[in-house]
């Protein structure tokens, strides 16, 4: 998986494939994202081409801390098997999941 | 590793603070042939608690204490009359029982080229002569405390590797038998056949067969994130939660409700399943089945198809609490067929990193013959996703198929179908029995 912030902390965007080998990267970014100061974090998924299910357990990590700290994970641009497996998951009840 | 060495007066009374005592019952065995030198490092080595010493006037003789004696280090003069040392170090380390014995060569020489040579045949380090106590003591614990860590790494390992083989029996029996998958098939009239592999001994994966009644059983299957032994242990915790609601086996979602508020107080964030439910009724012809986010199964309706994924979707077990899931309904008319599978099987990655994905899955399952047994139809999904026999698998994978095909035929003949009592003493041949009954039929 490679990653790229977007001109600040609470805006990251995943390309490649998000798997269980890249948990301790995931790490790292989860760690700047908390960091940062803005209400709502954002991940884009428009060019992760693939995500199996420990990489769907590392957003619900992200998820369960950006609850204690009363902030909105929103998931954008998901698209492929990672939209299918949001689908199947019903990911748009537990996060903000948009186009 | 290398501990400093603690001098209590100068050049005397070393004693080394953190090596356990076990270094100090080691065996030694020293080789020299001149028997001055043997007493000297007698007394050196006494003197510092080593005890557990032999001795040797030449190579042949070092070569048979090496065997009867079998010591973890031998403390190798290079000049003798019979055998020189380099002879010996070699003649040691074409042994594979005797790699990790140290030896620790006594030499006066200061020729590189010389101790590469001694290197290249397995010398594990030098002495410098005349012996300086010291030194001598310093390099023999070094050598002996690397040996002991390393064999109680080593029985360690074996230990764990011992347990893992005991869970992963454990495990194995949490699934369904093959005497238990021909009941209920036989039951109901149709053909199963079922494949189950973790990724490492044990693994996140889990499915089972649950009787209702005459009409219906049902059957899951359950996927922990990840795997290993955290996954593993929590296939134990589901499948114990599966039997405690034994009264909900007939209500998909009252189950699957139940079972996701327990694993979700249970579950750590990070830690869910994914987990399909089926209640297959073969009277009524009706599939009831709810998704937990588990892959959708594959329905073949008829013997010409079509073939096509039972949709349903839902929040994986474990994550929240207070899901509502769906419960959908689909025919499962005789002729038909199903197949659930983990995602193991979607997902696992070809020889070019290709995965066959949810749609070339079920392309290869719309191709299979539907002459196949369930068997045969699972060795053709494995193929069709590159998964050998001797493959890896990064992730578990479970495979079980229901095949309804055939059934009218096979109910006609059910009575000499039971008259074969070899097809549940030899595995395997059951299938390709009913197959060749339903022909004759």
């Amino acid at each position: 998986m490679r990653f790229e912030f977007n001109g600040n902390d609470a805006n990251v965007s995943f390309s490649g494939d998000l798997t269980f080998a890249d948990h301790m990267m995931f790490r790292e970014i989860a760690d700047r994202l908390r960091a940062s100061t803005d209400k709502t974090i954002v991940i884009d998924v428009a060019n992760l081409d693939f995500i199996d299910s420990a990489g769907l357990g590392m957003l619900l990590i992200a998820r369960e801390e950006a609850r204690k700290l009363n902030r909105t994970l929103v998931l954008r641009g998901a698209k492929g098997q990672v939209g299918r497996m949001f689908g199947l998951t019903k990911f748009d009840t537990l996060f903000s999941v948009e186009a | 590793m290398s501990q400093p060495v603690n001098s209590k007066r100068h050049g005397e009374g070393i004693t080394r603070t953190r090596t356990s005592k076990s270094i100090f019952v080691s065996k030694i065995l020293v080789v020299d042939d001149d028997p001055l030198s043997c007493r000297l490092l007698e007394a050196i080595l006494k003197k510092h608690q080593f005890r557990n010493l032999r001795f040797a006037d030449g190579g042949i003789s070092a070569l048979e204490q090496i065997d009867s004696f079998q010591p973890d280090l031998v403390l190798l003069d290079m000049q003798m009359p019979d055998l020189s040392g380099l002879e010996v170090v070699e003649q040691v380390r074409q042994r594979p029982e005797l790699i990790d014995m140290a030896i620790l060569v006594q030499t006066a020489t200061v020729d590189r080229k010389e101790m590469g040579a001694l290197f290249m045949a397995g010398v594990s380090d030098f002495l410098s002569k005349p012996i300086n106590p010291s030194e001598l003591i310093s390099r023999v614990a070094v050598h002996l405390e690397r040996q002991t860590l390393l064999r109680e790494l080593r029985d360690y390992r074996g230990r764990t590797s011992q347990e893992l083989e005991a869970a992963q029996r454990m495990q194995s029996e949490l699934l369904p038998g093959r005497l238990l998958q021909q009941e209920i098939a036989a039951a109901a009239g149709l053909r199963m056949g079922s494949y189950a592999r973790p990724s490492s001994e044990i693994g996140g994966d889990l499915w089972g067969l649950l009787p209702i009644g005459p009409e219906e059983f049902g059957i899951f299957l359950a996927d922990f994130a990840g795997h290993g032994v955290t996954a593993a242990l929590n296939t134990f915790r589901l499948h114990a939660l599966i039997h405690e609601y034994r009264a909900l086996h007939d209500d998909p979602i009252g189950l699957v409700t139940m079972l996701n508020e327990r694993l979700a107080r249970l579950l750590p964030p990070g830690q869910f399943a994914t987990f399909l439910y089926v209640v297959i009724n073969h009277e009524a012809n009706l599939l009831r089945f709810v998704s937990a986010g588990a892959p959708p199964p594959i329905v073949t309706s008829g013997l010409r198809g079509p073939t096509q994924f039972a949709e349903a979707c839902g929040v994986p077990l474990g994550v929240v609490r207070g899901v509502e899931y769906d419960l959908h309904e689909l025919a499962f008319l005789p002729e038909s067929s199903l197949l659930l599978f983990s995602d193991g099987l979607p997902e696992f990655p070809d020889d070019y990193g290709d995965r066959i994905g949810e749609d070339g899955l079920l392309r290869s399952v719309a191709a299979a013959h539907p002459g196949l047994t369930p068997h045969e139809v699972i060795d053709h999904v494995c193929r069709a996703a590159g998964i050998g026999s001797d493959s890896a698998l990064p992730d578990d994978t479970t495979i079980v198929c229901i095949d309804r095909r055939g059934t009218a035929a096979a109910r006609s003949c059910r009575d000499c179908f039971f008259d074969e009592p070899l097809e549940s003493l030899v595995p395997g041949l059951a299938e390709l029995t009913v197959l060749r009954k339903e022909r004759q039929c």
